[in-house]
């Protein structure tokens, strides 16, 4: 099934499932938006090799839109917050 | 002073992406204890929950987890818990651990919650099966917490969740989902009995910081949330106890 005449809200909600199946990526917590003929997709992920996979597996899905890649990959030695609690 | 590490939704895949990175041989200088709250491995595989426990592992404190919903993805989590167990993880669903920290008791009562939603907008247990099993699992989870946390003497007691017990720290997800992302009945559950801290993940567009009806501090600890590799709480002034035993209850 191609992107070209779906509604963007029903296509966004089908690349969000299947970013949660693709076992190459089971990711359930990013944004999926579709607009103008691009596809947006946000959110953090842990690592710089998920984020290209997120980006194949929408690119497999939607091959004639453009992708926005706005994924932000998580810091790896980022100093720790501290909270006291009394 | 008792400081502990937390942080959730690590997602490792069996490639075994190094989550705590770098700082893994620091924790100790930064924590008496980690506490991961739920969706340590991408699809609750095997082979991740095996990348993950040559990690931990290497963890210099003791490590005490409880599991998200990605770890019983593939529907074999006591397989999840039993490769983390292995390395001396100690995963909690519906129990109490008593830590000595240097003289203090630390109680960590740990489940993995479930969904439901919140005062005002939440489901009841009404109506078809699939419904009331939804609700009712909660609501047995919820149970199972108030009565572990009533058990759990100790100077710092502290409870570990995947799913949010309130709605402040979802705040930046969609409020539609809410219901999916939690349960105001661990929130009340807590507020029955009392407790210090409450932390879990789940919520990765949510917001670090809330609190239950009762009080009680509330973090969401979610990795892509924080941006770092755990957030530490540290607890002062507490009463030294020189007799604490660490222990398991069923």
């Amino acid at each position: 099934m191609g992107c070209g005449s779906e509604p963007t809200a029903y296509l966004a909600e089908r690349i969000r499932i299947a970013l949660a199946h693709d076992p190459r990526t089971h990711e359930l917590g990013l944004l999926v938006s579709v607009a103008a003929g691009r596809v947006v997709v946000s959110g953090t992920v842990t690592s710089a090799t998920r984020s290209r996979d997120v980006v194949t597996v929408v690119r497999e899905l939607c091959p004639d839109l453009e992708i926005q890649d706005d994924l932000r990959v998580k810091a790896a030695d980022a100093p720790p917050d501290s909270e006291t609690v009394t | 002073m008792i400081r502990v590490a937390a942080v959730g939704d690590l997602h490792v895949d069996a490639e075994g992406a190094e989550v705590l990175g770098p700082r893994l041989a620091r924790l100790a200088d930064d924590a008496d204890v980690l506490l991961l709250a739920g969706d340590l491995t991408r699809c609750g595989g095997r082979r991740e929950a095996d990348a993950l426990a040559a990690e931990l592992a290497r963890v210099p404190v003791p490590v005490v987890a409880v599991l998200g919903n990605h770890d019983h993805h593939a529907g074999e989590p006591r397989e999840v818990g039993a490769r983390l167990a292995a390395v001396g993880v100690r995963v909690l669903e519906g129990e109490q651990l008593l830590l000595d920290v240097r003289g203090s008791r630390v109680g960590i009562v740990g489940t993995i919650g479930f969904g439901g939603g919140f005062e005002g907008a939440c489901g009841s247990d009404f109506g078809e099966p699939e419904m009331k099993a939804f609700i009712g699992h909660t609501q047995r989870l919820a149970a199972r917490l108030e009565q572990r946390l009533a058990a759990t003497e100790a100077d710092v007691r502290i409870v570990l969740l995947h799913y949010a017990p309130v709605p402040e720290t979802l705040f930046g997800e969609r409020l539609e989902i809410y219901p999916f992302l939690g349960s105001y009945l661990f929130a009340e559950a807590v507020d029955r009995i009392g407790a210090d801290l409450v932390v879990h993940g789940h919520a990765h567009a949510g917001s670090e910081r809330g609190m239950t009806r009762g009080g009680v501090r509330v973090r969401n600890v979610a990795l892509p949330l924080i941006n770092r590799p755990y957030r530490v709480f540290s607890f002062t002034g507490r009463e030294l106890h020189v007799d604490g035993a660490l222990e398991i209850a069923p």
